[in-house]
């Protein structure tokens, strides 16, 4: 198994199997242009403490299906609700940590654990009041009384579903 | 000795060096003082000079004020306590530490309305998963503007839309529903879930229905009048099938019991007395086109056939016939909508784990 050799924003080392580098497309695409292996691939989106939590995920996936080439329109493959119970621990971290590794997935193009972080951050707002969402997320409110009765009357409809 | 001092000294200092700053500051104090004495218009003036002339103003100015409270209060706990516990002066240093955590907060953009308006719309995606759902849009509406805009991509709707179409609301295909997109509504996902009529299962449709009929009575003088109040009841399943009740019961307690799976509804001896007026419940088909015209069929005796012709019009079902068929000879007897009501939905949340159970069996 070859090894690929990627470098954090911090400008710390991983080795890691090929196979589980590539878990990410923006490697793979990366290692397919460059078309060869020796090269240590630069991450400057990415620091340390991240990356490394981002390819403890990539490892204990590495033998999942390949899912690649999801079509977008099949908008039903992404409904499936549940979160499996080791990436729901994975993502037992602290909120600062939760969005790095969102926007790490992003960067990376990791689109099956961009899709757990976005769950999991969806299962923090779903049934919450604004009030509580707000607070979750330590979000201001920046809404004028006039303003916020309009966001009311515009969304009126989906109250009796 | 404390922090407290230095870190006023050293503001003051700054604030002397910065005309400008120094020079708003005079001004918001004066628009203080006028705002205390009551002369609210020329304080608001001054207010606006004061911010003019350097945006920053207020917080400085509430930093200053807070800073200088604290060295007050420290002084008086110096008098207080007079060297004997010089330790107490300790409780007071923290309070400065927080005024700064405090400004840092305000300063500071959450994290989640850092991400990329991609990554948070499939989060929103995600927090909104089957229509059932929409009930929280609202609320997430409401938590902030960022939020209220991204709610309005229509890529959101497109999922909705796709929801709809799985639950049979518009008992069409997805591929003529993204011909119609095209079509009639100008490309937008929002405006074809909002206006395309649909049908709905989860709850029921009533049609109350009234009339007035004149009475007897034994005396010469006064001649009753009776209002009569009948309900139609009209429930739909995803399957195509329905069933229709006409009846004088009132909807509260109807509608809980009004399903198929409820044998009680459609026999006439029923010993329920709930519906043992002599009218029963009866099953039929129904049937919708794109534009929203519905047909309610159902046997009503051995020989006729009775259809409901309805259009629909939001949560509304507008009348736009009533007919009977004779079941051998084809013949049609059109009936008088004269007591006939538009009917109007009502959600019922017992409804939708029925229906999810009857799709299961």
């Amino acid at each position: 198994m070859s090894k690929i050799k990627l470098i954090s924003s911090d400008n710390e080392e991983f080795v890691v199997d090929q196979l589980i580098a590539e878990r990410s497309m923006l490697i793979k695409n990366m290692l397919e242009d460059v078309g060869e292996i020796n090269v240590p691939i630069p991450l400057p989106n990415v620091s340390s403490n991240v990356l490394r939590k981002v390819l403890e995920w990539c490892e204990h996936h590495k033998n999942d299906l390949y899912s690649g080439t999801e079509e977008e329109s099949d908008i039903r493959l992404k409904k499936s609700t549940d979160i499996d119970e080791w990436d729901r621990k994975f993502m037992a971290v602290d909120q600062e940590m939760l969005f790095e590794i969102v926007l790490a997935s992003n960067y990376l193009d990791i689109k099956p654990l961009l899709d757990t972080g976005c769950k999991t951050v969806a299962n923090m707002i779903r049934g919450k009041s604004p009030e509580d969402i707000r607070k979750t997320f330590n979000i201001p409110n920046d809404f004028t009384p006039e303003e916020e009765e309009q966001i009311r009357k515009e969304n009126e409809w989906a109250e009796d579903r | 000795m404390s922090t407290v001092e230095d870190q006023l000294s050293l503001e003051l200092e700054t604030v002397n060096k910065d005309i400008l700053l120094k020079k708003a500051l005079l001004h918001y104090k004066d628009a203080i003082k006028s705002e205390r004495e009551g002369n609210l218009g020329e304080s608001l003036n001054k207010y606006r000079l004061a911010h003019k002339v350097h945006e920053d103003v207020e917080s400085i100015y509430r930093r200053l004020e807070r800073l200088q409270l604290c060295k007050r209060n420290e002084e008086e706990e110096m008098l207080n306590s007079d060297a004997s516990e010089a330790m107490l002066t300790v409780s007071s240093v923290p309070s400065p530490t927080l005024t700064e955590n405090e400004s840092v907060n305000e300063s500071v953009v959450p994290n989640i309305l850092k991400l990329p308006d991609e990554v948070l719309l499939v989060i929103l995606e995600n927090c909104i998963r089957d229509l059932h759902d929409l009930r929280y849009l609202s609320s997430i509406a409401l938590t902030c503007k960022h939020f209220a805009k991204a709610l309005r991509a229509d890529s959101l709707y497109r999922s909705f839309c796709y929801c709809s179409c799985e639950q049979k609301e518009w008992q069409q295909s997805i591929k003529s529903i993204e011909e119609e997109l095209v079509e009639k509504y100008q490309q937008s996902w929002k405006t074809l879930f909002l206006k395309k009529p649909r049908s709905r299962f989860d709850g029921c449709y009533i049609s109350v229905c009234r009339y007035f009929r004149p009475g007897t009575s034994d005396t010469s003088w006064n001649q009753p009048i009776h209002l009569i109040t009948y309900y139609r009841y009209l429930r739909l399943y995803p399957n195509s099938t329905c069933i229709v009740y006409q009846s004088s019961n009132e909807p509260n307690d109807v509608v809980r019991n009004f399903s198929v799976q409820n044998t009680s509804l459609f026999s006439p001896m029923s010993s329920s007395p709930m519906f043992s007026n002599g009218n029963v419940a009866l099953t039929g088909s129904w049937s919708m086109t794109p534009s929203g015209e519905m047909l309610i069929v159902y046997p009503a005796s051995q020989t006729y056939t009775y259809v409901q012709k309805l259009q629909v019009r939001g949560i509304r079902l507008k009348w736009i016939s009533f007919y009977s068929i004779h079941n051998y000879t084809s013949f049609t007897n059109e009936m008088p909508l004269t007591h006939n009501r538009d009917y109007v939905f009502s959600r019922v949340y017992s409804y939708t784990a029925d229906s999810e159970s009857l799709k299961r069996g």
